[in-house]
């Protein structure tokens, strides 16, 4: 993704170069400002894939520029990258207009990932009837999947769970981002009990299979599709 | 008849007695004056006059030798009020009289009468003049009143309706102040600036919290950043994966006490709520905690039995929810059911999580909701022991409660909210 081209506002010098040096790791071009005046002019001016905005900068707070945004029809992604991080602040964020919420400090693949989702669900996918990865088969409509050939029972959730890591497949899916779209929670219960429901789902769909489709990325997630 | 009424007839009844001494009187001089004739005439031009005119007065003037001269009395009434003194006599033409006699120098007998009647009538008239006036005075207060009390009741309506806004987390609500300089006037300054005060404290509340959380966050990021380079820098030293994760559970400590301390300072803002379906949301959760229970050997179980609607925070509800549940998967026994049960009673929402299990006791039932808390049992599981003051703070932030029900074979986790205004 040479072409992705992503606004940051960030006031802190120390963590903007940490955030920069992250996102260009991953070939993305950054356009740096600190502050909210700035950072609006750019956003209107020029085109951009995705939007990081920090929240409490020197002259304003992050929310009122989405908002501004949002008011002048551009429907840019946005995900806030903020010191903010508790389930208020989060809640606030959401119903503000932001499109993804992320409290500092961040593991870098977290930001990687989340990012990587707001450009895969901006771009579009088109999503087909029959889906096949390895030998695995999905029929979307009949809400149906196989394993080599052999019928997979899995609950409707396991089955929406399927469907999201068939979406989103061979990115890093984090537990939060499992949360909030395939359970609907913007909160994090605080147990291990996304952990479980994929490694029930896991068993299901891996059980003896020789080449495992879903894979857990220690501290950060998930990743689905043959290695 | 009112005492105002026989007060009338009183002083009627000695008003007549004295017109009719008036009369006598007129009549002697003029008897004095010019003769016996000059009062023939005069008594003829009295009656001439309607008998409301004259106030029913009846005369009869008789010459010495009790023969009438002029005016319209019998003799048989006069015989009895020979007396100068006013007296009442009955009169077959003119019902109930009071007469006074005079007699002249040359011997002729001057008698004056008022009607009885005519008594009652000027007092009927003046009691319904009275009442007239009466009843005017009582309209005229009434249309007042009602002006005055319609006026009353839309500003105290007004008022009522601001209040509700407000109540409904709408702090940026104030009472219309119309500049009227009364008791409703300064009621609606006082309050606007109670309200104002509410809101600029819970403004500083949140800005306080995010300051906090900003001051505390933004060091602790370049820190991480310093200690995830270091590890990329160096051989994998476990010293440095060690510190990044204290600091994680540093971080989780300020949040979960960010949390508590912004739902115990949210307690009554109302604003963001939403209806929430506690059935349906108790269902979400059992799905999402379901498998961890099957790891275990458990079996969550729901018994909505009525349809409970509040008005919540779906995050914090969510949350409160599923810490109770996390905790009855936690300390139940193994292979035993966890009843998540939800009911309403009068206009509460009742939500109550049971578990078979340790029991908690005596002091411990209200201090487990104390932040820290460990209970003694329990203390090798992991936490910081905010989990269940949280969950208190969020149900009073919902002006409900949470509390332990006594059970001899049960721990049971009872939150009551109130049902949403629809429900």
């Amino acid at each position: 993704m040479t072409d992705t081209s992503i606004l940051l506002i960030e006031d802190e010098p120390d963590i903007a170069n940490y955030i920069q040096q992250v996102l260009r790791a991953e070939g993305w071009t950054v356009t740096l400002h600190a502050q909210t005046k700035e950072g609006l002019h750019a956003a209107k001016a020029n085109p951009y894939d995705v939007f990081i905005f920090d929240r409490m900068l020197p002259d304003g707070e992050g929310l009122e520029m989405v908002e501004n945004l949002r008011a002048n029809g551009i429907e840019t992604p946005v995900l806030m990258l903020t010191a903010l991080g508790n389930s208020e602040n989060k809640v606030e964020g959401y119903q503000r207009g932001a499109d993804d919420y992320l409290a500092k400090p961040f593991e870098p693949a977290e930001l990687v990932a989340r990012i990587s989702a707001l450009l895969r669900r901006s771009r579009g996918h088109v999503r087909t009837d029959l889906r096949m990865i390895d030998d695995l088969e999905i029929h979307d409509k009949a809400r149906t999947a196989h394993r080599a050939g052999q019928h997979l029972k899995l609950s409707p959730k396991e089955f929406d769970l399927l469907i999201y890591f068939a979406d989103n497949a061979d990115a890093l899916i984090t537990r939060d981002m499992l949360l909030r779209d395939v359970w609907n929670m913007s909160f994090d219960p605080g147990t291990n009990v996304v952990d479980v429901n994929i490694g029930r789902l896991r068993r299901k769909l891996d059980g003896d299979h020789k080449t495992p489709l879903l894979r857990t990325v220690r501290g950060l997630g998930y990743t689905f599709g043959p290695e | 008849m009112t005492l105002s009424g026989w007060q009338t007839v009183c002083g009627l009844r000695t008003e007549i007695t004295n017109q009719i001494n008036d009369d006598v009187a007129s009549l002697s001089e003029v008897y004095l004056t010019q003769g016996p004739d000059a009062v023939d005439v005069a008594i003829s031009q009295r009656l001439a006059l309607s008998p409301l005119s004259r106030a029913g007065a009846h005369y009869r003037f008789e010459d010495q030798g009790g023969l009438p001269r002029s005016g319209d009395l019998s003799a048989a009434i006069t015989q009895s009020s020979k007396l100068t003194d006013p007296t009442i006599v009955q009169s077959t033409n003119f019902g109930s009289l009071t007469l006074r006699a005079t007699v002249f120098q040359g011997g002729e007998t001057l008698i004056v009468a008022r009607e009885n009647s005519a008594i009652r009538k000027a007092a009927w008239v003046q009691l319904r003049n009275t009442l007239i006036g009466l009843v005017a005075l009582i309209a005229l207060a009434a249309l007042i009143a009602v002006r005055a009390t319609g006026s009353l009741r839309q500003r105290i309506g007004q008022m009522n309706d601001t209040l509700d806004h407000v109540g409904k987390g709408h702090l940026d609500a104030r009472l219309p102040e119309t500049g009227q300089e009364d008791e409703l006037g300064a009621l609606a300054s006082h309050i606007n600036g109670m309200i104002g005060r509410a809101e600029r404290l819970l403004n500083l509340r949140k800005r306080v919290t995010d300051q906090v959380a900003h001051e505390m966050r933004s060091p602790l990021t370049r820190l991480d950043a310093a200690l995830l380079k270091a590890q990329s820098n160096t051989r994998a030293d476990p010293a440095l994966a060690k510190a990044r994760a204290e600091l994680k559970s540093s971080l989780r400590l300020l949040d979960g006490l960010l949390d508590v301390s912004s739902a115990e300072a949210q307690q009554g803002d109302r604003r963001n709520l939403e209806p929430v379906d506690l059935a349906e949301l108790g269902a979400n959760m059992v799905e999402l905690f379901e498998p961890v229970a099957e790891l275990r050997g458990q079996h969550l179980v729901l018994e909505a039995r009525a349809k409970a609607v509040v008005d919540a925070a779906p995050a914090q509800i969510g949350r409160l929810i599923s810490n109770l549940i996390d905790n009855a998967l936690k300390y139940a026994d193994p292979n035993t059911d966890i009843i998540i049960s939800i009911d309403t009673l009068g206009n509460k929402a009742v939500l109550s999580v049971a578990n078979q299990g340790p029991q908690i006791l005596g002091e411990l039932r209200s201090e487990i909701f104390t932040p820290f808390f460990r209970h003694p049992d329990m203390a090798e599981k992991q936490g910081h022991g905010l989990g269940l003051a949280l969950c208190r703070s969020i149900a009073l932030r919902h002006d409900g409660t949470l509390d332990i029900t006594p059970n001899p074979h049960l721990t049971i986790f009872t939150l009551t909210l109130p049902l949403t205004e629809q429900s």
